[in-house]
């Protein structure tokens, strides 16, 4: 008996070392309601109706951990969270890293455009609040963010009210970044409703929001996606330029949108090997 | 006797293995003058003959500013490499333009010519030759991707390698590349004539470029804006904007990302050019 509760409590153990922990981001109702009150689905790893906002934290192991922190928000075109290999498989994947991998599960807009950057805001000011326990810097939490998640990630880079506010570093991949011209039409439908002023679009627009407090990012995408044009990312960094940030950019010659950490992205291997450099250049 | 046959025999093969040819680009005369007594050559490095398949080539077009050709590194070197792929490096000693516009395209439409005509001796396939070029001989890569000729022979290249090229001349640069090729007041048309950026049409070959986010020489917004004006043309392409390097490190083992650029474009090579065709 005593032989069976040993090999138990190792069993936990073991499971426990890399384990992660789920919190709700909000502790009542969020301050502003996107009217969706359908029960939440998750099909197949992709979400839709998120009725309770919440992160999942990976954290690296102690002996690892580099006092870095990601918050991810994954993509879904503003309609659903693809949360697993847009989200926890990126996670894990920092977390092998040293590095803490955030999932944030956020709310739709459902053209309540306010909507997810609250529950962004939330989460950054949860992740700071924690960072002494989690022993992660105060000026290493980043944010990244996939496609319409991109569009969430640029707009906290851009649109932070307050230092806390400000992700320090920004990880887009295959972004939506503007809702003018080249948006991604659905993801722009799903956050402004269907005839949003000029003013609402040039304000959500993220290339025409950098200016010198923006923080240095890394763009990863493919040169041949039809579903989001590289003219995002291409807006974002030259925007950049103009503000002397830092940034990087890889726009790899094939896979299309969307592939996240799926391994049968071609380049997958060198794009995570690009980003891991990226992430000890930041002066790290 | 036997042993000093054997002895040549080793050494002939040593060194034939690695052979490289050149030649002058002009041997009876270049029909434009620069002002100089700078002559265009080519110096050839072919990989080693795998099978009865012709190879792809490659035409290279050092950096230097149009006032030197810095083909060390820019040049041979990466020449060497490619022949390590499978790909033909031909190496352009382009003349410098002394303000002279002409002159370094006259030199590489020629150099093509010669490269498509001679392909069967040097066993490459005229259908896969691709025009590289560095900073500068970036800026002629760039350029000469999009011009058109009325000779007999196509010069369009088929694929275009940039690294951290100079693209638009609407913004001098630090080097004085302009005024190399220009001269200190060129015309707006001669400015929008040799701007990359704005030559590009559909017809534009597939291109792949490698710049630095650092890069206080020609700015990486040169790479970018060629990529933009790709993409407007739906032209296939590939960027890597690397977080520092600054300028100039082509083929040069220091440079951080010296492996990862060769191995990006390495596979891009694959996917491109070294498919096997017919």
């Amino acid at each position: 008996m005593k032989n069976l509760f040993l090999i138990l409590f190792f069993l936990l153990s073991a499971i426990g070392m890399n384990a992660q922990t789920v919190v709700k981001l909000w502790e009542t109702t969020p301050p502003t309601s996107n009217g969706l009150s359908e029960t939440e689905l998750n099909e197949d790893g992709r979400i839709s109706n998120v009725s309770v906002p919440e992160l999942t934290v990976y954290l690296p192991d102690s002996t690892v951990n580099r006092g870095i922190a990601v918050i991810i928000c994954p993509g879904g075109g503003y309609t659903r969270l693809a949360i697993d290999h847009e989200g926890h498989d990126f996670a894990k994947w920092l977390q092998s890293q040293g590095i803490a991998g955030i999932v944030l599960k956020y709310r739709m807009p459902n053209k309540v455009k306010q909507v997810p950057l609250e529950d962004f805001n939330q989460a950054i000011t949860y992740v700071r609040s924690k960072a002494p326990l989690w022993k992660i810097s105060n000026d290493k939490i980043g944010i990244a963010g996939f496609s319409a998640g991109g569009h969430l990630a640029s707009t906290a880079s851009t649109h932070f009210s307050s230092k806390e506010l400000r992700p320090d570093f920004s990880i887009l991949f295959y972004p939506v970044i503007t809702m003018g011209d080249f948006t991604h039409e659905g993801s722009r439908n799903n956050l402004l409703g269907d005839t949003p002023t000029a003013s609402e679009t040039m304000y959500y627009s993220n290339e025409r929001q950098v200016n010198e407090f923006t923080p240095p990012a890394i763009l990863l995408l493919s040169d041949d996606d039809t579903a989001v044009p590289p003219k995002n990312s291409v807006a974002y960094y030259t925007a950049l330029k103009e503000n002397k940030i830092p940034a990087t950019m890889y726009i790899f010659p094939s896979g299309g949108h969307g592939w996240g950490m799926r391994n049968d992205f071609e380049y997958h291997n060198e794009m995570l090997s690009l980003l891991s450099l990226w992430l000890r250049t930041l002066s790290l | 006797m036997k042993k000093f046959i054997v002895f040549i025999l080793v050494v002939f093969v040593s060194v034939s293995v690695h052979s490289q040819d050149s030649l002058k680009v002009w041997p009876n005369g270049a029909p434009s003058d620069n002002g100089l007594t700078d002559e265009a050559e080519l110096f050839i490095y072919l990989p080693e003959k795998k099978d009865s398949q012709k190879t792809p080539a490659v035409l290279i077009c050092p950096g230097g500013g149009y006032a030197g050709v810095s083909a060390v590194y820019e040049g041979h070197a990466f020449a060497k490499w490619l022949a390590t792929q499978g790909v033909a490096g031909i190496v352009l000693k382009y003349r410098l333009p002394n303000q002279h516009k002409e002159v370094p395209f006259d030199d590489a439409l020629e150099a093509m010519s010669i490269i498509r005509s001679d392909s069967d001796e040097w066993h490459i396939d005229a259908n896969r030759v691709g025009i590289a070029g560095f900073s500068a001989g970036g800026h002629l890569a760039a350029v000469f991707s999009n011009l058109n000729s009325n000779r007999d022979i196509n010069i369009r290249p088929d694929f275009a390698i940039l690294f951290y090229p100079v693209i638009s001349f609407e913004k001098v640069t630090k080097g004085g590349t302009r005024t190399n090729l220009l001269g200190k007041t060129p015309s707006a048309n001669e400015i929008y004539s040799f701007s990359a950026d704005r030559l590009v049409t559909k017809n534009t070959p597939p291109t792949i470029i490698f710049v630095s986010d650092n890069d206080s020489s020609v700015p990486s917004t040169h790479s970018v804006m060629y990529y933009d004006a790709l993409k407007e043309n739906d032209v296939p392409a590939a960027l890597y904007v690397f977080p520092e390097g600054e300028h100039g490190w082509g083929m040069i083992k220091s440079f951080k990302y010296y492996d990862e650029s060769l191995s990006l474009l390495k596979m891009w090579l694959n996917t491109t050019v070294l498919t096997s065709y017919n």
